[in-house]
C-alpha cells in the first residue's frame, strides 16, 4: 500500500504545480461573479441561476481537470522516460496503475473540495440558510462518478499512445454517457433490430455517469437521494471502477516498454 | 503562465472578457448609457443563433418553475410541449365557471410531467432524479426571471417571454413597476401587438386598478387583432375572445351594461365555450333590467 | 561462487509489424553469469542486444523463452529488483518535483524508514556534490546534475546490484572521471556492478570480466586481460574489433 501511496502522493504534486488547475478556477470565479454581478430586475434575492452555473462550471472543471491528469499519466510517463527508472524499483505494474487512479482520483477530489467551498460561499452571499447536508451529499456523488471518469481514462491512457487521442475520446465519450446516457432505453424502443439489442446492451453496460448529477436538487433546494441510496450509488461507482482499473491492469501489465 | 495549454490561457482570457463586459454592461445598463446600437452589435454577434438560445433559457425558466423537476425529450415524445410557465399566463384568464377544468387539467399536467421507470436501471436512475411534481410559490418564482429576461435580450420579438416575464413579476412579486418596463420594452420592439397591450391592461386593471387606462389598451389590442389579415385572424381567434371578455368584464364592473353586452356577444362569437359567456351576458341583462 | 545475476538461453522476439513481416530475434538464447563484487562490462555494437539484456532483467519487457533472475529471483517479480539500482542511458525524472522529493518518492517504493531515507539523501546529495540544489525543481537542473541526480536515484537504496545503461554517455571528461570513481568505491565496498558501454577504455579500466554481445549472440566472455590474450590483441578494443568483423580500409 505504501508504494501505491507514493505513487500517488507524485500525482497529487504534479496537479497542485502545474498551473491548469488555478486557470480553471480562476474562469470559474470569473465566470460565477461575472454571473453574479448582473443586475435581473433589481431583485437581489434570486440566486439560483447563479448556483446553476456555478455548479455547472464546477462539474465541467472538473471533468476536465480528472480526464487531463489521468489522460497523460501513463502516456506521459513513457514520453518522458520517467517510466524507466520506475518500473526499475520493485514496485508492479499493478500497482503503478492502482497509484496512478488513487492519485488522480484524490487529486481531482481535492480539486472538487476547492470549487466547492467556493460555490457555498457564493451562495451563502444570497441563501440565507445553506444545505449542508445537500451540498456534502451532491460533493460526494461527484466525486463518486470522477472515480469512474478516472478509471475509464486510465484504461484509455494505457491503450492510447498520444494523450491528445485519448483525451479527445475519452471527453467524446463521458459528455454522450451524460447526455444520452439514461435514455438510451427509451431510445431502444423506438429502434428496429438489430440496433434495439445494441442500443439496449449500451444502456445496461455503459457506466452511468449521469446518475450522480444531482445538480437539479441542488439549486432548487430540493431533497437529496437518501445515504442509502448514495451508498448504493457508490457500490455501483466502486463496481464499474474496479472492472475498468483491472482492465487497464490486463493491458499494462504485459506492455513491452523499450528504452 | 508557461506551464498553461495554449486553449487554456484563451478561455482564461474569454473569461475575463466575459466578466468585465457583464460588470460594465450592468453597470451601463444601471445608468442609462447603453443605446440601441450597442445592444444590436451583441444580436448581431449572435445571428440567428440567438433565438435557439432565447428559446433554451424559456425552457430553463420552465424548468425553474418545476423546481427542477423536468422531463426530457424522450420522456415527453408522446405529450403536448406546452411550458406551464407561459400557460400559467393563459390559464390565469380562464372564466372562473372553467376553474374545475383547470385543476383537472393541472392533474393531467402533472402526471405528464412524470417520468415513468421500465426497468429496474431507470428505476434507480429516477430516484437521483426530483420526481415530485411542484410549481414555484410564495416569491421563489422570482427565480425564473433571468432566464426570460435573457430570453427576451436575445430574441425580442418573442411575445410569449415578455407577457411571462410581466405575468409572474407583477402577480406574486408584486413588481408592477418592473413588470411594466418589461412589456413597455416588448412595446418599443412590437409596437402593434395585441397580446403586450392586453398584458399592459391587465397590469393597469388589476394591479394599478386603473380602469380607464385599460379600457383604452385594451380597446387599441382590439383594434391591433383587427388589423391582422384574415388567415391570422382565424388563427388567434380564442385571444379575441380574451380581449373582449376582459373588456365586457370591466365594463360591467364600472356599470357599462351596454357596452359590456356588446363586448361579450363579440366574445361569444369565438369562444370555445358560448353557452357560459350566454349565461354571463343574461346575468348583465337581468342586473340591467333591475336598474 | 554467489551468482547475483543469471540469464539462462534468453531468447527475445519482437513482432514483426502489420505486413506479416517475420519476428526481429534480439537475443537468441544469451547464457551470463555475474558473481558478487564484480564489474562486468556489457559490450557490443549498436543493435547487438545489450538494451534488450537490461530490459529484460528490469521486467520492461518479457522473455521469449528463457529465463532471468537477479539475486536468484525471477526477474517477472517485483520483488527481485528491491537490491538493485538502475541508472538509465538517458536520465529524465519528474521534471515538477525537486531532488529530494524525487529521491524521497524512490525511497517510499523500496519501503526505506524515513530516517534511513534522511540519511541516505544526505549522504548521495554531497556524493553527487548536488546538495545546493536539492531544494530546486528538476527542471532548473543542467544535463550534467540530472545525470549526477540519475546517480543519486540509483543508489538511493544501497543497492547491492547497481545496472548502469551507458553511464558516462554525455558526460564531460570531469564528470566521467567522477562516474568511475563511484563504480571504483562501489566495488570497494563489494558491490556488484553490471553497466553497458561503448567506451573500451573505460571498461578496461574498470572492469574486472567483460561480455561482448554481436547480433543477439554472446560471443565472448572472461577477464578482460584473457580475452586479449586469446584474440592476439593489444587492448579490449582490438578484442571488439576483432569479434564484430571491422576490416580496416585504406582511406585513398
Amino acid at each position: 500500500m505504501s508504494r501505491i501511496w507514493a505513487v500517488a502522493t507524485v500525482v497529487i504534486k504534479e496537479l497542485y504545480r502545474r498551473k491548469d488547475f488555478y486557470v480553471l478556477f480562476v474562469l470559474t470565479a470569473l465566470l460565477t461573479l461575472g454571473a453574479l454581478s448582473v443586475n435581473f430586475f433589481d431583485d437581489p434575492k434570486i440566486i439560483r441561476y447563479v448556483k446553476d452555473i456555478c455548479l455547472l462550471l464546477i462539474w465541467l472543471s472538473t471533468l476536465i481537470i480528472a480526464i487531463v491528469t489521468t489522460a497523460r499519466q501513463i502516456p506521459a510517463e513513457k514520453e518522458d522516460r520517467t517510466i524507466f527508472p520506475l518500473l526499475a524499483k520493485p514496485v508492479s505494474r499493478g500497482q503503478v496503475i492502482a497509484g496512478k487512479f488513487l492519485g488522480c482520483w484524490l487529486a481531482s477530489g481535492l480539486a472538487l473540495l476547492v470549487f466547492y467551498i467556493f460555490f457555498v460561499a457564493v451562495t451563502g452571499l444570497r441563501e440565507p440558510h445553506l444545505m449542508w447536508g445537500a451540498y456534502l451529499k451532491s460533493m460526494f456523488l461527484h466525486w463518486m462518478m470522477l472515480a469512474m471518469v478516472v478509471g475509464l481514462t486510465l484504461l484509455g491512457s494505457v491503450i492510447f499512445t498520444a494523450v491528445s487521442a485519448n483525451v479527445t475520446i475519452c471527453l467524446i465519450a463521458i459528455f454522450g454517457i451524460l447526455v444520452v446516457g439514461e435514455h438510451l432505453a427509451k431510445i431502444a424502443v423506438r429502434q428496429a433490430e438489430p440496433v434495439r439489442t445494441i442500443t439496449y446492451t449500451l444502456f445496461y453496460c455503459l457506466p452511468h455517469l449521469e446518475l450522480f448529477d444531482v445538480r437539479a436538487q441542488v439549486v432548487n433546494n430540493q431533497p437529496l437521494p437518501g445515504w442509502l441510496d448514495c451508498g448504493l450509488a457508490s457500490l455501483y461507482a466502486a463496481a464499474y471502477t474496479g472492472v475498468l482499473l483491472y482492465a487497464a491492469w490486463l493491458l499494462f501489465r504485459r506492455r513491452s516498454l523499450s528504452t | 503562465m508557461k506551464a498553461v495549454s495554449p486553449k487554456l490561457q484563451f478561455l482564461f482570457w474569454l473569461a475575463l472578457a466575459y466578466t468585465l463586459g457583464t460588470v460594465t454592461y450592468s453597470r451601463a445598463v444601471g445608468r442609462g448609457t447603453v443605446t440601441a446600437a450597442d445592444e444590436g452589435a451583441f444580436k448581431k454577434l449572435l445571428g440567428d443563433g440567438r433565438r435557439l438560445f432565447a428559446g433554451q433559457f424559456v425552457e430553463m425558466a420552465d424548468v425553474y418553475f418545476h423546481s427542477g423537476m423536468y422531463p426530457s425529450i424522450f420522456d415527453r415524445a408522446n405529450q403536448p410541449a406546452t411550458k406551464a410557465v407561459t400557460a400559467a399566463v393563459n390559464e390565469h384568464d380562464a372564466h372562473a365557471d372553467e376553474e374545475h377544468e383547470h385543476e383537472e387539467h393541472e392533474d393531467e399536467h402533472a402526471a405528464a410531467m412524470t417520468p415513468v421507470a421500465e426497468n429496474w436501471l431507470e428505476a434507480f436512475i429516477h430516484r437521483f432524479r426530483i420526481t415530485k411534481h411542484s410549481h414555484l410559490t410564495g416569491g421563489n418564482e422570482r427565480e425564473m426571471l433571468p432566464w426570460l429576461k435573457l430570453a427576451i435580450e436575445l430574441d425580442p420579438q418573442s411575445i410569449e417571454t415578455y407577457t411571462t416575464a410581466a405575468y409572474w413579476l407583477r402577480k406574486d412579486l408584486g413588481r408592477t413597476a418592473e413588470a411594466e418596463a418589461v412589456l413597455r420594452e416588448g412595446l418599443r420592439n412590437n409596437p402593434t401587438n395585441y397580446e403586450l397591450l392586453f398584458e399592459m391592461g391587465k397590469l393597469y386593471k388589476e394591479n394599478k386598478h386603473d380602469h380607464e387606462r385599460a379600457r383604452n389598451l385594451w380597446l387599441a389590442a382590439l383594434k391591433c387583432w383587427e388589423n391582422q389579415d384574415d388567415k391570422a385572424r382565424e388563427d388567434t381567434a380564442l385571444a379575441l375572445s380574451r380581449i373582449a371578455s376582459n373588456l365586457g368584464e370591466l365594463e360591467e364592473e364600472d356599470g357599462h351594461y351596454p357596452q359590456a353586452i356588446q363586448h361579450l356577444e363579440l366574445a361569444k362569437q369565438v369562444s370555445p365555450n358560448p353557452k357560459a359567456i350566454q349565461a354571463w351576458i343574461e346575468r348583465i341583462r337581468a342586473k340591467r333590467g333591475q336598474q | 561462487m554467489n551468482e547475483i545475476l543469471q540469464v539462462e538461453n534468453l531468447r527475445v522476439e519482437y513482432p514483426g509489424g502489420r505486413l506479416r513481416q517475420p519476428a526481429k530475434i534480439a537475443l537468441h538464447g544469451l547464457n551470463l553469469q555475474v558473481t558478487q563484487g564484480e564489474v562486468f562490462g556489457f559490450l557490443g555494437p549498436n543493435g547487438a542486444g545489450k538494451t534488450t539484456t537490461m530490459n529484460v532483467l528490469l521486467g520492461f519487457i518479457p522473455p521469449t523463452s528463457g529465463s532471468a533472475a537477479l539475486f536468484g529471483i525471477d526477474v517477472r517479480q517485483p520483488i527481485a529488483r528491491q537490491r538493485i539500482g538502475y541508472l538509465p542511458e538517458l536520465t529524465y525524472y519528474y521534471k515538477f518535483l525537486t531532488a529530494e522529493e524525487l529521491l524521497r518518492f524512490y525511497a517510499k517504493l523500496f519501503g526505506l524508514s524515513r530516517a534511513e531515507t534522511d540519511l541516505r539523501i544526505k549522504k548521495l546529495m554531497a556524493l553527487v556534490e548536488l546538495e545546493h540544489a536539492a531544494s530546486r525543481p528538476i527542471k532548473s537542473y543542467s544535463k550534467g546534475m540530472r545525470q549526477r541526480v540519475g546517480l543519486a536515484q540509483a543508489l538511493i537504496n544501497n543497492p547491492d546490484l547497481l545496472i548502469l545503461d551507458e553511464p558516462t554517455s554525455g558526460l564531460d571528461p570531469l564528470g566521467r572521471m567522477k562516474v568511475r570513481e563511484i563504480i571504483q568505491r562501489l566495488k570497494d565496498e563489494g558491490k556488484t556492478v553490471f553497466f553497458s558501454s561503448h567506451e573500451m577504455g573505460e571498461v578496461e579500466t574498470v572492469c574486472d570480466h567483460v561480455a561482448i554481445l554481436h547480433q543477439g549472440e554472446l560471443k565472448a566472455a572472461g577477464v578482460v586481460a584473457d580475452l586479449v590474450t586469446q584474440y592476439r590483441a593489444d587492448n579490449l578494443e582490438q578484442v571488439f574489433l576483432k569479434i564484430v568483423g571491422y576490416q580496416p580500409q585504406e582511406v585513398a
